[in-house]
């Protein structure tokens, strides 16, 4: 009979085209959008050379403007600068066309323009202020040398000249840094967590004044214990394949790096799925109201659980962090993240399977509530209910 | 007025469905605006990063190092744990980690300054770049007091009082308005959009599948009313009901930002939003055509406007997206929407232009334009294939 009904449960869900295009096609088109979309994300986030145009005016510092801005705008992986030499009235022109950040004019002290307009070129507005202020502390660090110890002025020049690398760039992780992936591991998170509107299904049908699937159920001789475990394993059974075939489109199709670690990110998949099932069990078991109202208080759980892990604001995973850690221990969502997070960055397994042990608990928990919920549930009459 | 005041009859039936849209699509255009922060500066201001710094030198050195970068960024030094920090990273909570090894000082008054730092940062980044540059700009001029001849409090003194007084940057203005509207005023523009399509699809589009249902459909064409005066009563109440809409949210927008919503620049944003407003209605009455459940609606609803606002520049700005992107955007009126929020706002680096803007406008109601004729092309096949127009059935023996 647990076959029967895992079999039949498994068709209905199969059929219902809501049910499908929510739980497989709806994560397949937002992980394409956020595939074109996102594209872009590390290009933005990367550095490159600034537009800025240059105004010569006949100073002392004229010739060491030229040299230090000729090192500047070489060609090349460090090339920071892009300039265009021109008069003011042009450069103004070309700063008004949004067609350069700023204007360095060549006077004492070395002077930059920029515009309040181009509120989207903060940062490199700041890299040029930077660097303008590097080339006029040089200047009178020079000249204050040059006044209070002439001997040193040429160990100066030497050190000035000499081109020294301070710093050492290390990492914490050699895992892959692209901020889109946490929102792919999110949509992987919502896509688990829909198993709940399968797992609400499934006791919605078990219940007598909910549906008249439940209504027959109540009256057929069925221990009703092996027919809802047969109901939780198909719709564990079906939205582990939508989870797994989303999961196949990422990685193949859409390049998403899950870490070259195929077999642990199944196993989140599956503890996900184990979670999203037993809670939409719960939610539905849960309490006399009516079907829709149990759908939209699970499909605002899950909505606030995945945006509280970060699937709308990339880093509001770290916000809940600063403010309430414990509640990143229990949200579902930010627990399948996570492990998917620790997988790609941290070699060792020990976070991401406390991801997965906590996930286990609760699914154990919501199933065992929802099995205390249904068990000796007994109806006077049923004819009231249609 | 029949029609019309049926139409106000079904959404007065439905004001419980409409209200939560609204409550929620409200909540969240303001969330989402006003999470950003307003850029409309009056004085150039350099970015001011996150940066964690774990100094191990503790020396006189190490600790001007320290000042100087906490007096330009928002820095933390009590942080050790190197987990927290990876995963503050990741998630761009933080921007940059200085660790300042023991022998810091040392290295730097010997003149052995090769890797004297050790940094964390997203590789190649603009942030890492831009604190490389500063902390190389104060090591630079502190080594070239030093081999001038300075002690090293010398040094320190005379760094630390030219860093503070040695960008000379004038901030110009081009722009002719004299008082500058809030920035998030054209951020709340920017998500109208989705929004839009959302509202118009889960309140008016229900509206009108309820009004194509075949009984009101039926009844009216075989009553006195001829078909086109029917469409027109329609068409008054589909306006009636999205001027409303409309009005709601700018009622919402002029709470928030008060009288700057009438500046130019905010206006001509007033009008974008209404002429994309147009677009949505067109679309809503188009798909009602087809009588989709509320569950098909809300499917058509999500994959409408989250494609238009993942490729048009809604959610990501047109600056961020691939250019393969935005060349497939430009075939959808909310690219065109957003480029022209983006030269009122100054985002993406748009510069304004009076006949860009109308360019903008003209190509959204052209859109509008090309829905209603497939609607009205659709609307005759339909009638075409159930063998006539129910007027010129009723005229049959």
């Amino acid at each position: 009979m647990y076959f029967h009904s895992l079999y039949y449960s498994l068709k209905v869900l199969i059929r219902d085209r809501a049910m499908v295009f929510w739980c497989l096609a709806f994560p397949i088109i937002l992980g394409t959008m956020f595939y074109f979309a996102f594209g872009g994300l590390s290009e933005a986030e990367s550095f490159s050379a600034i537009p800025v145009a240059v105004v010569q005016e006949e100073t002392e510092s004229d010739v060491s403007l030229g040299e230090w801005l000729e090192v500047l705008e070489k060609p090349g992986e460090n090339q920071l600068l892009e300039i265009t030499y021109t008069s003011e009235a042009e450069a103004l022109s070309l700063l008004e066309e949004k067609k350069v950040v700023g204007i360095l004019t060549a006077k004492n002290p070395l002077a930059l323009t920029v515009s309040r307009e181009m509120t989207g070129s903060r940062l490199e507005q700041s890299i040029l202020s930077s660097l303008v202020s590097q080339f006029n502390m040089n200047y009178e660090a020079l000249k204050r040398i040059a006044a209070e110890h002439p001997g040193q002025l040429a160990d100066a020049l030497a050190a000035l000249t000499e081109k020294v690398d301070y710093l050492n760039d290390t990492s914490f992780s050699e895992g892959n840094t692209s901020e889109a992936l946490v929102y792919f591991f999110n949509l992987v998170a919502m896509n688990c967590l829909y198993a709940a509107l399968a797992g609400n299904s499934v006791a919605v049908s078990h219940q007598a004044n909910l549906s008249a699937l439940g209504a027959r159920k109540n009256i057929s001789p069925v221990h009703k214990l092996i027919s809802i475990f047969g109901g939780l394993t198909a719709a564990f059974l079906f939205q582990f394949a939508s989870v797994f075939i989303g999961l196949c489109y990422m990685h193949f199709a859409l390049s998403v790096d899950f870490g070259g670690q195929g077999g642990y990110v199944v196993l989140a998949a599956f503890a996900g799925c184990l979670c999203g099932v037993s809670l939409g069990f719960f939610v539905g078991s849960f309490g006399h109201g009516t079907v829709a109202s149990k759908i939209g208080i699970l499909i605002s759980v899950i909505i606030v659980c995945c945006l509280l892990s970060g699937l709308m604001i990339g880093n509001m995973r770290m916000q809940v962090e600063k403010l309430c850690p414990a509640l990143n221990r229990i949200n579902p969502a930010a627990l399948i993240s996570d492990a998917l997070y620790a997988l790609v960055v941290y070699p060792s397994h020990e976070r991401y399977f406390t991801n997965i042990v906590t996930l286990i608990i609760l699914s154990a928990l919501f199933c065992l509530g929802g099995f205390f919920l249904v068990r000796r549930k007994k109806y006077a009459s049923l004819s009231n209910f249609f | 007025m029949q029609v019309f005041q049926t139409f106000f009859k079904i959404a007065s039936k439905r004001i419980g469905a409409i209200s939560t849209y609204f409550i929620i699509y409200i909540f969240v255009t303001f969330a989402l605006s006003f999470s950003t922060a307003d850029t409309a500066e009056t004085q150039f201001q350099t970015s001011s990063l996150t940066i964690s710094i774990l100094d191990e030198d503790s020396s006189a050195a190490s600790r001007a190092l320290t000042a100087f970068l906490s007096s330009l960024h928002e820095t933390d030094v009590s942080e050790t744990d190197t987990e927290a920090l990876a995963d503050r990273m990741y998630y761009r909570t933080l921007d940059y980690v200085l660790i300042i090894p023991n022998g810091f000082e040392e290295k730097l008054l010997s003149g052995d300054t090769e890797a004297l730092l050790s940094d964390v940062k997203i590789p190649g980044s603009t942030n890492g770049y831009f604190v490389d540059q500063q902390i190389t700009q104060y090591i630079e001029t502190l080594q070239l007091y030093l081999a001038g001849g300075c002690t090293l409090s010398e040094a320190i003194a005379y760094t630390d009082a030219s860093a503070a007084d040695s960008a000379s940057v004038t901030a110009v203005s081009f722009s002719s308005q004299g008082v500058k509207a809030d920035s998030r005023l054209f951020y709340f523009y920017q998500y109208l959009p989705y929004i839009f399509i959302c509202i118009q699809f889960m309140g008016l589009a229900p509206i009108l599948v309820t009004e194509n249902s075949p009984g009101i459909r039926e009844r009216t064409a075989c009553s006195s009313l001829s078909f086109s005066r029917r469409n027109l009563q329609l068409a008054a109440a589909c306006t009636v009901y999205s001027v409303g809409v409309w009005l709601i949210f700018m009622l919402f927008a002029f709470l928030c930002f008060g009288r700057t919503l009438f500046f130019t620049f905010p206006l001509l944003g007033m009008l974008n939003s209404f002429v994309f407003l147009l677009f949505t209605t067109a679309l809503a009455l188009f798909i009602s055509l087809f009588s989709p459940g509320s569950n098909v609606l809300n499917m058509i609803a999500n994959i409408v406007g989250l494609s238009m606002a993942f490729f048009c520049g809604v959610f990501i700005s047109q600056e961020m997206l691939p250019d393969s992107v935005l060349s497939a955007g430009r075939f959808l009126p909310a690219y065109w929407y957003i480029k022209a929020n983006n030269m009122l706002g100054g985002f993406s680096n748009e510069v304004f232009d009076m006949n860009v803007y109308l360019q903008c406008l003209g190509i959204e109601l052209l859109f509008a334009a090309a829905v209603i004729a497939v609607m009205l092309a659709c609307l005759r096949a339909k009638d075409m294939s159930a063998g006539g127009t129910p007027r010129k059935m009723l005229r049959r023996p």
